[in-house]
This record gives C-alpha cells, sequence and structure tokens, in this order.
C-alpha cells in the first residue's frame, strides 16, 4: 500500500476526544470537530485555557488517538499502529518547556536524538544535524550543554531536532509561552522562516500578536470549534474574541481608533512595522 | 552563586592527553583489569612497581595530583578504619607491641598496609577514569561495551538512556531546587536556621515539590521523546561512530604486558 499518491494533507473527521476518567460522565475535551489542513498552510489555533488546544496539537501526530472519528496524515489513519512512526516522521511536535524536551547532554546529540531513533547511517545524521543547526542559526552552540543556553535558544535547538527530521508539518504547542519577549521574537522569526519555505505549521498560542501571523485561525472554546477564517475576518468577529478573551493586538486597536478620529488606514494592519510604514507614507503624502 | 555552579557533574576535567583521547571502552576495561590486578599482588615491589606505574599514567595525563586525592576525601575514614582493624586484630606475626588487650603484631601491620594501600589506589584508579572522560563518554561507551548483555534479557540500552537523561537534568533539577529554597525562604519556611532536625525538617517543604515537578517533567519528556519516534533500543543508530583507534589496541597490549610483570613480582625472589 502506497500513500504517495494522496494529496499532502491532515484530515480530521468528526473527531471527538474524551480523557480517560473514573468520574461517570464523560468530559469531552474536544467534541464532533472537521478540519482539513492543507500542504503549505500556516493554521493557528486559539482558545482560552482549557479549550481542548493541546488535546487537538496531540492528535495530528498520534498522541492521542481520537474517542471518535479520524485523523489522517497524508492519508494514513493515526489509529493504525503500523503507520505510527512513519505518522510522526512526518508530523513534528514543539512543546511548550524547551527543558522539558531536551533528550541529549550537548547541542548536537539532542538534534541527532530523532534521526538516531529512526535509525540513520551516522554520516547522514551528522550532515542532517549541521543543516539544521545552521538553518535555526545555533551552529556556534553545537557542543554547549542545554542548560547554558536562554529560553530562546533551548526552543530553537527543539525546533533543530524535529526540523532534522525532515517533517511536511509542524506542531507547535505554545512554543512562545515561557520565552522573554527576546527568546519569543527569535522563535517566531524561525518558524515563519520554515513556513516560508514549505513547512505546514499548526501553531497553538493564546496570544493574538502570534496569530496574526498565520494564512488561518482557529478558534476552540469548550472543545467546539467557534469559529474558521482568515486573521482579517476574526478581528471584525467582536462578540466571538470577547467570549474567548481574545484581545486584539496593540497594532489593531491603535489603527482602529485612528480611523475613528478619522485617519484613512487600511483595515487590516496586523503588524505594528506595518501600521508605522502606512503611518509615514500617509505624513509624507499629506 | 546558584547551586549548579557549586555541583560538578562527574569530575571530568576537559583535555587532549593520550588518556584523555582514547576510546571510553579502552579507559574502562584498562581500569577494571588495573582494580582486579590489584588484588592479585602480594609483594611488596609488586605494589611499588604498581605505584610507579600508576604515578607515570597520572603524569601522561595531565591532570594535577591534587584532584586525584581530592577523590579519596570520602572514603578517608573506611582506609583508616580498615588500617586500624587489620592492624589491631591480626594474629599472625611476632608482637611488636602490647598496650591491655591491644596487640599488634609485625605481620598484621604489612597486612594493614597493603589493604589500605589497595583500596587507595582502587579508588584513584576510578577516580583517574572519570578525571579524564566525560559522563556522557562514560555512559556510551558502557552502552556499547555491554550492548551484547541484552541477549540475557538486560537492559542495557535503557540503563544507559536513563543514565544519559539524569545526567542531562541534574543542572535543571539544582536550579530548581535553588529557585524552590528561595521561594520557600521568603515565605518564612525555616531552611536557613535553627537546629539541624528542624532544619530537614523544613526540606520536606523544598522535597514535594521539587518531586512533583520532576515528575511532570518526565511526563512531558516521554511525550517529547515518542513524538521524536523513540521506541528503545532496537535499530537505534548513533551519530558519533565509536571507532577503535590503533592507540587504542596498543594502550591495551602495554596495560596487559605492564599488568603480567606486576604479577610476576609475586613469583619473584624478591620481598
Amino acid at each position: 500500500m502506497t500513500y504517495e499518491d494522496v494529496t499532502p494533507k491532515i484530515v480530521l473527521q468528526g473527531v471527538s476526544y474524551c480523557y480517560p476518567d473514573s468520574t461517570a460522565s464523560p468530559v469531552y475535551a474536544l467534541s464532533s470537530l472537521t478540519l482539513e489542513v492543507k500542504a503549505g498552510d500556516f493554521l493557528c489555533i486559539l482558545g482560552p485555557n482549557g479549550s481542548g488546544k493541546s488535546t487537538l496539537g496531540r492528535l495530528f501526530n498520534a498522541l492521542l488517538i481520537p474517542t471518535e472519528g479520524s485523523v489522517q496524515v497524508d492519508g494514513m489513519d493515526t489509529r493504525n499502529t503500523a503507520l505510527l512512526w512513519t505518522i510522526r516522521t512526518r508530523v513534528g511536535m514543539i512543546f511548550q518547556n524547551p527543558d522539558n524536551q531536551i533528550v541529549g547532554t550537548i547541542v548536537e546529540e539532542d538534534i541527532a536524538f530523532g534521526l538516531e531513533n529512526l535509525g540513520i547511517p551516522p554520516n547522514e545524521i551528522r550532515a542532517r544535524v549541521d543543516w539544521a543547526m545552521e538553518k535555526v542559526g545555533i551552529s556556534t552552540y553545537a557542543k554547549h550543554p542545554p542548560n547554558l543556553l536562554s529560553g530562546g535558544q533551548k526552543q530553537r535547538v527543539a525546533i533543530a531536532g524535529v526540523l532534522a527530521m525532515k517533517p511536511s508539518y509542524i506542531v507547535l504547542d505554545e512554543p512562545t509561552s515561557l520565552l522573554d519577549p527576546q527568546g519569543r521574537e527569535e522563535v517566531l522569526r524561525t518558524i515563519q522562516e520554515l513556513h516560508s519555505e514549505g513547512i505546514t505549521l499548526i501553531l497553538i498560542t493564546h496570544r493574538m500578536e502570534e496569530a496574526m501571523l498565520a494564512c488561518r485561525l482557529l478558534v476552540l472554546e469548550k472543545g467546539k470549534l467557534a469559529f474558521l477564517g482568515i486573521p482579517a475576518q476574526l478581528v471584525e468577529e467582536d462578540e466571538l474574541r470577547r467570549h474567548a478573551h481574545l484581545d486584539l493586538p496593540l497594532a489593531i486597536r491603535l489603527a482602529q481608533l485612528l480611523r475613528e478620529k478619522g485617519i484613512p488606514l487600511p483595515p487590516f494592519l496586523p503588524r505594528p512595522e506595518e501600521l508605522v510604514r502606512t503611518l509615514c507614507a500617509l505624513k509624507r503624502s499629506t | 552563586m546558584a547551586l549548579s555552579d557549586v555541583v560538578t557533574l562527574g569530575q571530568y576535567i576537559p583535555g587532549n592527553s593520550l588518556l584523555h583521547r582514547l576510546d571510553p571502552r579502552t579507559k574502562f576495561l584498562a581500569a577494571i583489569t588495573l582494580t582486579i590486578l590489584l588484588f592479585f599482588v602480594t609483594k611488596l615491589t609488586g605494589y611499588i612497581f604498581f605505584l610507579v606505574l600508576f604515578l607515570a599514567v597520572v603524569t601522561a595525563s595531565g591532570i594535577p595530583l591534587r584532584f586525584l586525592l581530592r577523590g579519596l576525601r570520602p572514603i578517608l575514614f573506611l582506609i583508616l578504619f580498615t588500617f586500624i582493624v587489620q592492624a589491631l586484630f591480626s594474629q599472625e606475626g611476632n608482637v611488636i607491641l602490647q598496650w591491655g588487650f591491644l596487640v599488634i603484631r609485625d605481620a598484621g601491620l604489612w597486612k594493614a598496609f597493603f589493604m589500605s594501600f589497595r583500596l587507595t589506589l582502587l579508588v584513584l584508579v576510578t577516580t583517574l577514569l572519570t578525571l579524564v572522560t566525560s559522563p556522557i563518554d562514560l555512559t556510551d561507551g558502557l552502552d556499547r561495551l555491554f550492548s551484547f548483555l541484552h541477549v540475557l534479557r538486560i537492559p542495557v540500552h535503557e540503563i544507559a538512556m536513563m543514565m544519559t537523561i539524569a545526567l542531562r537534568f541534574i543542572p535543571t533539577l539544582l536550579d530548581e531546587t535553588d529557585t524552590i529554597v528561595k521561594a520557600q525562604i521568603s515565605r518564612g519556611a525555616p531552611l536557613d536556621r535553627g537546629n539541624i532536625f528542624r532544619r530537614l525538617r523544613g526540606f520536606v517543604a523544598v522535597l514535594i515539590p521539587l518531586f512533583v515537578s520532576a515528575f511532570r517533567r518526565a511526563d512531558e519528556l516521554a511525550q517529547a521523546m515518542e513524538s521524536r519516534c523513540y521506541r528503545g533500543g532496537e535499530g537505534r543508530t548513533r551519530m558519533r561512530a565509536m571507532v577503535l583507534h590503533w592507540t587504542d589496541l596498543w594502550t591495551a597490549l602495554v596495560a596487559l604486558a605492564l599488568g603480567l610483570v606486576t604479577l610476576a613480582f609475586n613469583w619473584l625472589a624478591v620481598p
């Protein structure tokens, strides 16, 4: 059986997930979710705490198997245990805490970890590790023990470790929530580069600034799909955002206020740099 | 000063001597051979030869002697105890000193001396091994050296992986301990005052959060490892190939030859 002829995409079909619990009434972390993530997409999953974001993230690479419905990665069903390792090679996963996902005692050893697990020959591992370190800009720290690195650097080590396995999709579960602003900037820059090189990203976050970088947004509320669309669309949905505790980024709020004052600004300027550039252009032209 | 600055991991001192560059497997086997040998030597000349040999190796390693002797500190009491017991309770040889029920005999004194000497060198040899081999190299070396044991269903790879993870998390957990200690002191936990028992009891307030956090970390690490396709040692390759060089062979041969010479003193007509 080959899976090469299937269009590369992750398909969730009526997925529900219920954590095994001793209490009588089952609580669904996710209920009847249908979703398609095509190759090249940059999907951001938003939602308040306990909305099922992380659960959804863990369904993509078969860390969790849906209670009902199915998840298919490039046509491979995650319930099929024979395909487990192929699926996990295709779908890389980055977790919130960089400290708890680094296995190796030095940086390059850690990046090699996944490749060693796949049984790849040593010289190819070496080449891929060097390539991945170069890609995320941590080559200078190759021999450093991870505890000497900053949060942003550690998270980039984790990204390099996943990248070395050449995945088609990378799921990032709140990768910046434990980092300082500089580390957050480093990580966001890195993942944007990855996306521009054709890796499909699924970013789980609760920060609207980060969500604005994505192509599509998905908002979860109590395990149910509350919104699915482009970022500009979500900006319009005031009621929904208030419900899900999603505050608009500063740049967008400022632009809204300026528009109310009669300054002619385009409707959607998610990033501060764009807003600054537009305002400067406006000032010059008047 | 953070806790992780005080506690050094293993005692590895980086360097580029012959001893540093040898394959960890060669070093491990050589150290084991030397320690076993130590128990077969019976003549004084044998011991002297061994000591000279060992000092030559230490000089070659470029490790300052004081680092080596530091390794003796924890077992100084044991060595002293062994010496006294052997000296006092030996029943062989002529009495050279008697004081009440305490009798010291000449043969006993010799035996005591040899026993302490053995014990000291035993520790020195293993200390030297850890001084010239990084913990990760040692773990890796042991993993490969004993991988054949998995035929006997001994989970060699798993044990080595556990050691690697432990080494990786020691600094992380030390930093965390530091934070918890500060947090608890700032809430008035009596960790820095009162008598020893009061302080020890206070440490429960550090250990419990530390354990909870360690378990949470373990859980997350397991998920991360699974996500990166970890499924035990089966079919796993390693990035760093461990290749035995000619120097490893020569070292092994020289060590073996010198070992035999040391043993030969036992049969020679020398003291």
